[in-house]
């Protein structure tokens, strides 16, 4: 089995009602060119396996410092301390913790395996519902998708994609005859602005959207609602302005919370947090009505 | 209750069928709710503020008659239909204002009988404080106390159900430990009316000319007992014929000239009274009052407990139907007929000790209609009359009835959307069952097809072929918690350290888990012979104390067997079994399996302290239990596979028996509030119940389990054998309101029963709230004094539940939040 085979998975989450038509099964992919630094999946973005530790789940039994084969782990108070620099990613510690304070951050999977997992909810999905695939950023799995996506069309499955757009165009094209729905995020219009705050610039971005617009594809534009970091005025007109301008009429807001922190402790992560505090209803409401005074009509995830 | 102050639903504002855009809404382009009806406003109003009230009417007249007359031994069917006529022939008529369905089964609005012959004795020490007691206090007159203290309960002291078997048998064990509560509950001393009567009969053919068909029987009767059983249910036909008359000539008296408009209604119940029961009915209204009274004298002669009414939408659509067809009605007078009786079913409630109340917490009388579905030729059944009938009953939003509705796969959209409206906006009703499921079951167990798809619902969730069983479906209520823990300490019960079960081994000397659980079915097998020994003595006592004319002359085959129901008589002769504690034990079951006896992370010795000691100190192992091992209502199909052989188990070891009428056990998995004080008289678990707390409801995930969603829970409810659970299951599913849309727009929850059904799904009940409404109500009762939750198997008001029913409703999985 070669690599592209085989794509580790977060979390594949049944009933999912809030990621595209109906009822759903979203599915996790580990791994993503951007780094934002309000990224509610933070552990979704390393392409590697890593080891999660919930602290409030933790025993302090100790299994875990003796199961530890490279002896990174010790007890350091009212908690443990892992290296992860040292880390092999056995999980033998995971595997010996009795109550999963420690566990993988993903599973592998194969195209059988989670076609399998995605089956389960058949009956569920109606006329409106399928899968989601987000992660991650699922469509970097370009190899892994085109043979996934086949089977699941083959299953008359509704088939929708989170993505943040940072891929390559061809890839893009290739995967978008077998994908039903983009829900697209944008983040922020200025470049550099958006180099600082994901780690890369947005052009990409920018003319992945142009182009799956041109082509026909059903497409949803999100944006995440950043108070202090995208939502100015200037960034929202102009979000607004190029959505109209590839011909786009609508726009979802997903107005930021904080739920990420608590995910951010438990694994090693890199990202320099954000200090933004969920928005009032008066600038979802600002946010919205600016929209809506440019001609988009506005959706709000709440 | 003003409708103003519905806080969590809004069915007190808007019919359901108003926005389901059904034909009779479209028909008449007029769109109801409780402000079109004044008359079911003031009649709901007032049934609401009634005050419970013990009436002594019915133990007062019975006692006199065999005071009188004696206890014929030798015509046991007869003697109890003479007892019955003379109650019937002395009970009050008693009629209030406004209605337009008469019949009391008490003399108050809102009364309880009282059934000295089977519990009513452990009343006994409770009656100078009952009308005082803290919880459930019930009304009664000194004068009446001392009535029933004096002259009724020292009468029936002997001669109740209870305790004529305990003397017949010199005390049984079988009876000594269903007294304990702990492992099963033999129900049969209080009644065995968890049945559903030929309504259909009584309607289309009237008494009349059933009573020429016991005549026409007697005279070619078979054998004495027959031909006693004939001329019984004869006399108990003219008992409720006379009954009724008393009524007609009641409303006639009633019937005030000042007062013209109420005159003229009860001139018109006069003279439907005249009509039936007595003759076939031969419009709407006279087919409802018909059955009601019927009804009425079915509760002087059996006690109010699920006494069900089977599938009424389709008995009375060919009265709807003519009506409708000549002009004389319209929907709106139907609703409000329709209206009337269901408030009229609420008029009476059971009554119980203390210390019951702690087991049964707000119980109703549990009277079910049974909406939808298939007729017996598998077409699909949806009337008109359904709709209106399940509109007026969430219009209602009233305890009675519980309301349930039959699905299968070619159920029409428009009905299954109207079910998901009224679920959302009531919050509870109606339950929902699958009729391939539950078809397939009944027909496993014997039944053909023609009569399985003409099944009712009884009581709070049991399936039993309308008008054709004799199925006391609440027969047996049984523990399985109480084996594994017998299964675990060598047959000894830990609270009290007695041997209650066989010796089956000392836990920590199984060499495997198949060991474990030889024993394991070894404490099965001796609890289900000594809950079966215990029911069969109990129905043989019945058919010597109270055999049961009047409802046996309404069950189908009798007519045939010249029997009574409680003597086999019935076309099928079926006992009820409702088995609590399946996702706890199958959880325990797959713990002990993958934890303790494959990775032996947990030793069998730690297992058993851990246990003892209700987990303190043992943390880690609490962890491993819980966090650790597959649990059933995740989908995972090891656990899933656990807790359908765990069903199959449990069903071969009932099908070692047959009741003396000789029948089959059918079991269900439901246990109305008793997983909460069974789970009481149970220790700590190994799938980590704690000591003494619930086990899951009927057959639910344990709470906090379900922790994939509800599709991944419905999809470990499929894979239970439904054809071994002729009895139903009770599957509660707690959802957030905002999980599932607006009102017009539930697709989602569409989707989710469509899919539940779909793929095998036997029941589905649901009980829509926030926590924090629960919560509120809780802290704020008085507020909240309309607000209704599905308990397990029933709707009850909320504020009606023990403060330990309404927590656990509160913590019950909410799937996703």
């Amino acid at each position: 089995m070669g690599p592209d085979d085989v794509v580790l998975v977060t979390d594949i989450q049944r009933f999912s009602i809030n990621d595209g038509p109906g009822i759903r099964t979203t599915i996790f992919f580990k791994g993503c060119p951007l780094a934002c630094r309000w990224c509610q999946n933070p552990e979704t973005i390393s392409f590697q396996n890593e080891l999660i530790y919930s602290s409030e789940e933790c025993l302090l039994c100790g299994d875990c410092v003796k199961a530890c084969p490279q002896q990174n782990i010790r007890i350091d108070g009212n908690s443990i301390a892992i290296d992860h620099s040292n880390c092999n990613t056995c999980f033998d510690c995971a595997r010996a913790c009795p109550s999963r304070a420690l566990a993988p951050a993903a599973i592998p999977h194969t195209c059988e395996s989670l076609l399998k997992e995605v089956l389960r909810d058949v009956n569920y999905y109606g006329k409106k519902g399928g899968i989601t695939l987000s992660g991650g950023e699922p469509l970097v799995h370009g190899l892994f998708l085109k043979k996934f996506l086949p089977k699941a069309r083959k299953a008359d499955l509704h088939i929708a994609a989170e993505t943040a757009g940072h891929v390559q165009t061809e890839e893009l094209v290739e995967l978008a005859d077998m994908i039903d729905l983009f829900l697209y995020d944008l983040k922020i219009m200025d470049s550099t602005h958006h180099k600082i705050l994901t780690g890369k610039s947005n052009e990409i971005i920018i003319d992945n959207l142009t182009t799956l617009a041109r082509k026909g594809c059903r497409i949803q534009p999100r944006m995440p609602l950043i108070p202090g970091f995208n939502d100015r005025e200037k960034n929202l007109a102009e979000t607004a302005h190029f959505l109209t301008s590839i011909g786009l009429t609508t726009i979802t807001l997903l107005p930021y919370n904080n739920l990420g922190e608590t995910k951010r402790a438990k694994i090693r992560c890199l990202l320099i947090p954000i200090e933004s505090m969920p928005p009032t209803k008066e600038k979802i409401r600002a946010a919205s009505d600016l929209f809506i005074s440019m001609g988009l009509e506005v959706h709000i995830e709440i | 209750m003003k409708t103003g102050s519905v806080k969590c639903f809004e069915c007190g504002n808007k019919a359901p069928w108003a926005t389901a855009r059904h034909d009779v809404a479209k028909t008449s382009g007029v769109r109801y709710s409780l402000e079109h009806f004044p008359r079911l406003q003031r009649l709901r109003r007032k049934m609401l503020s009634a005050k419970k009230t013990i009436c002594i009417e019915r133990p007062k007249y019975l006692t006199e008659f065999f005071r009188e007359s004696g206890f014929d031994e030798s015509k046991p069917v007869l003697r109890q239909a003479e007892a019955l006529c003379y109650v019937l022939d002395h009970l009050s008529p008693t009629l209030f204002d406004d209605e337009l369905i008469v019949g009391s089964t008490t003399s108050h609005r809102l009364g309880t009988p009282v059934y000295p012959e089977f519990m009513s004795h452990v009343l006994w020490p409770e009656l100078p404080i009952i009308s005082r007691r803290k919880f459930d206090p019930v009304a009664i007159s000194d004068d009446e106390a001392d009535v029933l203290a004096n002259e009724v309960f020292p009468f029936w002291k002997d001669r109740n159900i209870f305790e004529y078997t305990r003397r017949k048998h010199n005390t049984p064990r079988s009876q000594k430990l269903s007294e304990r509560l702990a492992f099963y509950i033999l129900t049969k001393a209080n009644g065995i009316t968890h049945i559903i009567p030929d309504y259909q009969k009584v309607v289309s053919r009237g008494l009349l000319s059933l009573i020429e068909e016991t005549r026409e029987q007697e005279e070619k009767a078979q054998d004495a007992e027959a031909a006693e059983f004939y001329r019984a249910a004869r006399v108990s036909f003219q008992g409720l014929i006379r009954f009724a008359e008393r009524y007609s000539f009641a409303c006639e008296q009633r019937a005030d000239i000042s007062q013209p408009e109420r005159a003229a209604e009860l001139k018109e119940l006069a003279a439907i009274l005249r009509q039936v029961p007595a003759r076939p009915a031969s419009t709407f209204h006279e087919a409802l009052q018909s059955i009601w009274i019927t009804q009425v004298a079915l509760h002087q002669e059996n006690s109010n407990m699920a006494l069900s009414f089977g599938r009424f939408d389709q008995i009375l659509y060919p009265y709807y139907a003519s009506d409708s067809a000549v002009g004389i009605i319209d929907e709106k007078r139907i609703a409000e007929l329709i209206g009337c009786f269901f408030i009229k079913m609420g008029d009476h409630m059971p009554i119980a000790p203390a210390m019951v109340h702690e087991i049964i917490s707000g119980a109703s009388t549990n009277q079910a209609i049974t909406l939808g579905g298939m007729k017996a030729d598998g077409s699909d059944g949806t009337n008109d009359l359904t709709y209106i009938m399940l509109g007026t009953a969430t219009m209602l939003a009233m305890r009675e009835p519980n309301v349930c509705a039959r699905l299968h796969q070619r159920s029409p959209e428009k009905y299954r959307r109207s079910l998901l409206e009224s679920i959302y906006r009531s919050g509870a009703i109606p339950a929902l069952y699958n009729d391939e499921q539950i078809v397939q079951a009944l027909t496993e167990y014997g039944i053909p097809p023609v009569d399985a798809r003409d099944y009712g619902i009884v009581g709070c969730v049991e399936t039993t072929v309308a008008g054709k069983t004799m199925g006391h479906t609440g027969a047996i209520v049984f523990n399985l918690a109480a084996v594994l823990e017998l299964a675990l300490n060598d047959g000894v019960y830990p609270f009290s350290k007695e041997q209650i079960g066989p010796k089956t081994g000392s836990f920590d000397k199984f060499a495997s888990y198949e060991d474990f659980c030889d024993a394991f079915n070894k404490q099965l097998q001796y609890m289900v012979d000594l809950a079966v020994d215990g029911n069969t003595r109990l129905a043989e006592a019945h058919a010597e104390l109270h055999p049961t004319p009047l409802l046996s002359g309404l069950i189908d085959g009798t007519m045939k067997s010249g029997r009574d129901v409680t003597r086999g008589g019935a076309k099928y002769n079926s006992s009820g079994v409702a088995i609590v504690g399946l996702a706890d034990v199958a959880d325990s079951l797959s713990a002990l399996n993958n934890i303790v006896f494959e990775q032996e992370t947990i030793s069998k010795k730690e297992l058993l302290q851990a246990l003892a000691a209700d987990f303190s100190g043992h943390k880690k192992t609490l962890a491993l239990l819980t966090r650790k091992s597959p649990k059933y209502g995740t989908d995972d199909t090891k656990a899933d596979e656990v807790a359908a052989g765990l069903v199959e188990l449990v069903a071969s070891a009932f099908a070692r028996h047959k009741n003396p009428r000789g029948g089959e056990y059918h079991l269900g998995f439901w246990s109305v509030t008793f997983h909460a004080s069974m789970g009481g008289m149970t220790g700590a678990l190994p799938n980590g119940k704690r000591s003494r707390a619930p086990l899951a409801s009927g057959a639910t995930p344990v709470s906090g389990a379900a922790r994939r969603g509800p599709t991944a829970s419905f999809s470990s409810s499929q894979k239970l054998p439904a054809r071994q659970i002729p009895n139903c299951i009770a599957n509660n599913h707690k959802i957030p309101r905002s999980l599932l849309g607006r009102p017009g727009e539930l697709d989602v929850f569409d989707s989710l029963v469509e899919g539940y059904i779909k793929g095998g799904g036997m029941q589905v009940q649901f009980t829509i709230q926030d926590k924090k409404d629960l919560l509120a109500a809780r802290d704020n009762p008085q507020e909240y004094k309309d607000l209704l939750v599905r308990v397990s198997g029933y709707t009850a008001y909320f504020s009606d539940l023990n403060r330990k029913m309404q927590d656990e409703i509160i913590a019950r999985t909410e799937d996703v939040i």
